[in-house]
């Protein structure tokens, strides 16, 4: 009992040390809006006040728990947000720079609770009541509906948002469905359909899976941008002695950078180029700049990388970065590169 | 059993304490790199040969044209800091940017430079640096 309680400790030791250890990583993606604008588009008819038959719970209820679920998970990225309600058509908010405070403090002035009777659904005119939103906007925007599809006045939604589409090409629709029979169903995935780049995905499924909610957010609003592949890499602080061309152990931590990039891209054909400052005769810089970058190919075939792959040359003073008048110019002149070609 | 229990625990203690320090210590060096970036950008803004002064002229690929070009210096497009095993060079840190390239063409070098220039192309630059006696180096 007691060789076992130790032992706990130790791995708890271990498990700690790791977990921590893990936010030491480097590199992020980057998200890039695929949005300028979005408009949050529930359905406030008086279906969405009955009670959802899976969920138990009144539809506009659930819609809007996910929906600030969803707010939680939109990230700040400068575009612009609007929430519209359609059935009968109310703004709730104007389109402003998306602030996840803001937006959810509007996300509440959702009524949770209104009567059912004689509040029928106009979905066609609610969509076609879009065109006084869009015309406002510039670029690409996301229109997010939030509805049962029950559509039983008025226009034909599906026909109401493919006019929309037609004078606003750059809008998707993107639904959340919290249909409840195959014709609401259809209409609202038909919807998404248009222009083909929408999403459609259902509320009780967004509701009940955290991974499915940021994946319909991710897809929505923003795409991952991974590191550029690479055309120029500098290396720097490669102080080379007077005359010397050897590699100092302080120096690999960058050549090993370097050789990882080459590896991530084996793709890539690359020439390694060394180049000096003005400093010295132009027939010295050329000879010492063809060493330099000798040393470094050897060290990246050492390292791994395809010789094959590489080529070095040395460019001496004759392709300045910076201007050689000053001293922080000669010191910008200094360099490694590493070319792609290809 | 108390004493079976104190070894760990200051184990778990100095570990985490070392943990957070290091932690701590990586977060102060990136935001040096933070610094040193803009200083840098800076640097090449203010020494490199960017902008019209340092326009090159040549001929277009068949020959027909008389290509006028220059380079600007384009936006960071991502940062990271590395933690290394080496004690000498205990981080890197790897800063992307761009280099856009400028064109004009005509039948002389004179027309050609007369512009207009128009957006030719960009460079995705990725400089690496390195960490030694506390400060960053190039």
């Amino acid at each position: 009992m007691r060789k076992a309680k130790f032992f706990l400790a130790v791995a708890a030791v271990m498990v700690t040390a790791g977990f921590l250890l893990a936010f030491g990583g480097s590199a992020q993606a980057k998200m890039v809006p695929k949005v300028d604008n979005f408009i949050l588009f529930p359905d406030q008819s008086g279906s969405m006040y009955m009670t959802h038959g899976k969920l138990g719970v009144v539809k506009m209820v659930a819609a809007k728990d996910l929906m600030m679920k969803m707010n939680e998970r939109i990230p700040e990225l400068g575009y612009q947000g609007a929430l519209d309600l359609f059935a009968p058509w109310q703004v709730v908010a104007e389109p402003a720079v998306y602030d996840r405070a803001s937006f959810g403090a509007a996300l509440e002035k959702i009524p949770s609770d209104q009567g059912i009777f004689n509040r029928l659904t106009p979905m066609g005119p609610g969509v076609s009541s879009l065109d006084s939103v869009l015309s406002g906007l510039r670029g690409k925007t996301a229109v997010i509906v939030v509805s049962d599809g029950g559509a039983n006045k008025g226009a034909d939604p599906v026909a109401a948002a493919q006019a929309i589409h037609r004078r606003y090409p750059d809008v998707c629709f993107h639904v959340i469905s919290f249909a409840e029979d195959a014709k609401a169903r259809s209409i609202l995935k038909k919807i998404s359909e248009i222009g083909g780049c929408g999403v459609y995905a259902e509320g009780t499924d967004l509701l009940a899976d955290d991974q499915a909610l940021n994946q319909f957010v991710k897809d929505v609003f923003y795409a991952e941008q991974m590191e550029p592949q690479p055309e120029v890499i500098v290396l720097r602080g490669i102080h080379f002695d007077f005359d010397k061309s050897d590699i100092k152990p302080e120096w690999q931590p960058v050549l090993d950078e370097g050789a990882e990039i080459l590896k991530k891209h084996p793709q890539i054909r690359i020439i390694i180029e060394g180049h000096t400052d003005s400093i010295g005769t132009e027939a010295y810089n050329q000879k010492l700049s063809e060493r330099r970058a000798k040393a470094v190919y050897d060290y990246f075939v050492a390292k791994g990388v395809e010789a094959t792959r590489m080529k070095a040359v040395g460019y001496g003073e004759l392709k300045p970065k910076a201007d050689n008048a000053t001293k922080e110019g000669r010191a910008i002149n200094r360099r490694v590169e590493i070319k792609v070609v290809q | 059993m108390k004493k079976f229990l104190i070894l760990p625990a200051v184990l778990i203690c100095l570990t985490a304490w070392e943990i957070h320090a290091w932690a701590l210590s990586e977060q102060k060096v990136a935001e040096a790199f933070g610094v040193f970036q803009k200083e840098w950008m800076d640097k090449l803004s203010r020494h490199g040969i960017y902008g019209p002064k340092h326009m090159t002229v040549r001929k277009s690929r068949d020959g027909s044209l008389v290509v006028a070009s220059y380079k600007e210096l384009g936006a960071v497009k991502g940062s990271r800091v590395k933690k290394t095993d080496s004690k000498a060079c205990p981080f890197v840190g790897v800063l992307h940017y761009e280099e856009i390239v400028f064109e004009s063409r005509g039948p002389t070098e004179q027309i050609a430079r007369k512009g207009p220039f128009r957006e030719a192309g960009r460079t995705n630059i990725t400089e690496i640096f390195r960490f030694a006696d506390g400060k960053w180096i190039y």
